[in-house]
């Protein structure tokens, strides 16, 4: 796929250029914004109106990274998500049934090639970080899942949020701090390379 | 080595794990880094919890976030020229409005300043027309003036040009008024109110903005906007054939 051209044809006003885009970063922009929002169908909701505004607004790309670019769209979109959501009941992280129970495991985290216990190992990772993720102010949220779950470096990270690679910076390092202080809470749930000690130390640095 | 570590030191850590910081400053931590085992725990921390976060499973799309046309809420991208000509077209008829008002407020204006001209007898007949091609005609009025002096009796108008028998202020002397074409040309608005003879013609002032300027301003703000919405049209025509 040469995506400058698709880009291009995508400014032109094509359709089909533009959702080729879309199929190449839904996964990308769907996984930020759950990670950002913590919730699957309000993702869902700021990823299709970020395709939206990326489309009616294509032609305000000038080059330079279209994933960062369009990252930054979906960031503004969850941003938007937020500020609705703080004016509305919360909703359940877990998926309900048709009975109005959470289900266990999600749809979306099922995987057959996996055994049981492995799926299980990978939801309670997945909800261990997402519950620290959660406790982050938003801010701090948005950056560690640019940088480290995105992998983006600190340029693209600081352009997505429009502020300064020293923030970046330190918003980074705080965000870790407090995901690795809040992570020792699932010490039994992470996989054990991941697990981390308790260093009384690092309680001596807390900011 | 001191323990006592400040967030600047966890912020540096945590630049350094991400290959952020210089050289210089690399070098000075790993320096400390060999000799603070405190400094180097926290680092593995970090490194720890950035694993874990590199680690976290990537959720997949639901299902597709692909675009439909047929949806109200997309439409294709706007070609660069129809903002501009939009502008256009709204500065054209903003210039529109500001004629109308220039060529109803002016001859309000000048009618106003008129009115006092009379009343001191016609001294300094000049000033009431001060736009278009009446202010040309100031200095024969003027000039007109100075001949009757018991009348007027302004003491700074002393270049008396010719004493023309015109004579516009007084009535007895109305018939020398046709003598000189400047003086007719400006007795309606000097004379009107003291001498509403048959003799006056009843000729409207000139308006200070054509009709012609007025017209063509009009011309091109629609002609503008036609043409904006023609292109949007034909964009909208193209997009969807294309679906």
């Amino acid at each position: 796929m040469d995506e400058t051209a698709l880009i291009h044809d995508a400014q032109r006003g094509d359709l089909e250029a533009f959702n080729r885009l879309v199929l190449a970063y839904q996964d990308k922009l769907f996984n930020t914004a759950c990670r950002i929002l913590g919730d699957d169908d309000l993702a869902a909701d700021a990823t299709q109106e970020a395709f939206i505004s990326a489309f009616r607004s294509i032609t305000s790309f000038r080059g330079g990274s279209f994933k960062a670019w369009l990252l930054r769209t979906v960031t503004n979109a969850c941003y938007d998500e937020l500020r609705r959501k703080k004016r509305r009941p919360t909703v359940p992280l877990e998926p309900m049934t048709d009975d109005n129970e959470e289900m266990e495991t999600p749809r979306w985290m099922a995987d057959p090639s996996l055994s049981p216990e492995e799926q299980t190992e990978i939801v309670d990772l997945d909800e261990a970080i997402q519950d620290c993720l959660d406790a982050l102010p938003t801010n701090f949220r948005t950056v560690v899942v640019l940088v480290d779950i995105q992998g983006m470096d600190y340029e693209e990270a600081a352009r997505v949020v429009r502020t300064p690679l020293g923030t970046i910076k330190s918003r980074l390092a705080r965000a870790r701090l407090r995901m690795r202080e809040c992570l020792q809470g699932f010490w039994e749930l992470l996989p054990a390379a991941f697990r981390l000690r308790d260093d009384p130390l690092l309680a001596e640095s807390r900011v | 080595m001191n323990n006592r570590m400040t967030f600047r030191d966890v912020e540096k850590l945590s630049a350094y794990l991400d290959e952020q910081l210089s050289r210089a400053e690399a070098a000075r931590l790993e320096s400390r880094l060999a000799s603070d085992p405190g400094l180097r725990a926290v680092m593995d921390d970090l490194r720890r919890t950035r694993a874990v976060l590199r680690a976290a499973p990537k959720r997949r799309a639901p299902r597709n976030f692909t675009l439909r046309a047929e949806s109200r809420r997309v439409r294709p991208p706007l070609p660069r020229l129809i903002p501009a000509l939009r502008l256009a077209s709204v500065v054209a008829s903003l210039m529109l409005v500001f004629t109308f008002a220039a060529n109803f407020v002016v001859p309000l204006g000048g009618a106003r300043s008129a009115q006092p001209l009379y009343g001191i007898g016609g001294g300094g007949g000049g000033d009431g027309n001060d736009a278009g091609p009446m202010a040309l005609e100031a200095p024969a009025a003027t000039e007109e003036m100075f001949v009757a002096p018991a009348a007027t009796g302004e003491p700074e108008l002393t270049a008396p040009a010719e004493p023309a028998p015109t004579e516009a202020p007084a009535p007895a002397e109305g018939s020398a008024r046709t003598q000189e074409p400047a003086a007719k040309s400006l007795a309606p608005q000097g004379t009107q109110g003291l001498t509403p003879g048959p003799a006056l013609p009843e000729t409207s002032p000139p308006l200070p903005i054509p009709a012609v300027w007025q017209a063509g301003l009009l011309a091109v703000a629609v002609i503008l906007a036609a043409l904006a919405f023609l292109l949007r049209w034909l964009t909208d025509r193209r997009w969807r054939q294309k679906r």
